[in-house]
């Protein structure tokens, strides 16, 4: 579909739309999960599917330095690729004091202290990023095989570094695939992203019958 | 005197007083070329290290291979013709998610390390000496240099603020 450094990508319009169907399913699959885990309402926002300029990957944030919580999977298997959940940090200790009772004060720890602290986020995000992926592949009848998780707290512009070398390979575009997730009761928002191979992708269009 | 930023695999020049930054380095690399003698500096934000040799690269600042002589072509025609004495400095390359390399199936996750290699290759066949780096770790930076002073200014979220 794609040849390497060979200008961008392309992708069909009804590709994309179904790509943002398949996101939201699977997003919606995950807040679910979250909203069990939180005993709360989790609503899910409007789905992007979009091709973008690398710069503009962090375009959901006030700025690229802004510092987020990120948890990252990889998949391999009929999809190769990641899923990446984001959260801003005061949703991220907000989420932990629902799940544990423990109160973190963000504005006033040290990082190193908070890196420590933000650490079973990883384990959140494994979870829910499970339910993301059992969406997906029951869907396509594929066999998606999650890693173990990792997590990053840092600026959302050297997080978002890797869907730019997953893209970069391929053109001068990635393929932005997001959900907004939000809840009203706990102050709390933020996002997945599926970022995949071109190669991935196909598969699973063809997988759908498209 | 104002701070010109640059993106993703894209590249700029600036003279003194002015200054040249980009943010939020991941595994990517941020490569500086500067010549004492005119004040006059260049980045480089460079995404992946090599280019497919032969290919048709259609933005060569996203490579480090083709990135780093793409901008001693353009600072050295800013020189003409007296000819450039190069110095950089390098800054970036990290390991963002704490996989370890077994771990990793692919090589996509340590393309920081890689990054940093060719940086230092290519720059070794050009004979530009690498005069201060902060590379590899595990986070994220944004840096500013001044062809003034010729510092290096790197700000971290959790490591702080240094100067190389």
């Amino acid at each position: 579909m794609a040849e390497r450094n060979n200008g961008n990508m392309q992708i069909e319009a009804s590709h994309l739309d179904i790509l943002r169907e398949l996101s939201n399913i699977g997003s919606g699959n995950a807040s679910t999960a979250l909203a069990t885990m939180m005993n709360t309402k989790v609503d899910i926002g409007v789905p992007h599917c979009e091709l973008i300029p690398f710069s503009e990957l962090t375009k959901a944030y006030s700025s690229p330095e802004e510092i987020i919580v990120s948890t990252v999977v990889q998949i391999s298997g009929d999809m190769e690729g990641f899923v990446m959940m984001n959260m801003p940090v005061p949703s991220a200790c907000e989420l932990l004091t629902v799940l544990t009772g423990e109160r973190i004060d963000h504005a006033h720890i040290p990082y190193t202290e908070l890196n420590e602290k933000l650490q079973p986020i990883a384990e959140v995000g494994n979870i829910l990023i499970g339910a993301y992926l059992s969406a997906l592949s029951s869907m396509g009848g594929m066999t998606i095989t999650p890693s173990v998780p990792a997590l990053a707290v840092d600026m959302v512009m050297a997080v978002m570094n890797l869907p730019a070398v997953v893209y970069g390979e391929m053109g001068e575009n990635a393929l932005y695939m997001d959900t907004q997730f939000i809840s009203d009761d706990v102050e709390m928002t933020g996002q997945y992203y599926l970022v995949s191979t071109i190669e991935s992708y196909s598969r699973l269009l063809t997988a759908l019958g498209v | 005197m104002a701070t010109t930023i640059i993106g993703i695999a894209d590249m700029n020049i600036v003279r003194a007083p002015d200054k040249i930054s980009t943010i939020g380095l991941g595994s990517c690399c941020g490569v500086v070329l500067y010549d004492s003698r005119f004040k006059i500096s260049g980045m480089v934000h460079v995404l992946l290290p090599r280019s497919t040799p032969g290919g048709d690269v259609v933005n060569k600042a996203k490579f480090a291979d083709t990135g780093i002589v793409l901008l001693a072509q353009k600072l050295a025609a800013q020189m003409a013709p007296v000819k450039p004495m190069f110095k950089c400095k390098l800054a970036g390359g990290a390991h963002m998610f704490n996989y370890s390399s077994a771990t990793a199936k692919n090589d996509l996750l340590n393309v920081g390390a890689r990054n940093v290699q060719v940086c230092k290759e290519v720059l070794k066949a050009m004979r530009i000496p690498i005069v201060a780096e902060d590379t590899l770790g595990t986070y994220g930076r944004t840096i500013t240099f001044d062809p003034e002073t010729e510092k290096l200014l790197i700000k971290t979220a959790g490591q702080g603020e240094r100067t190389i």
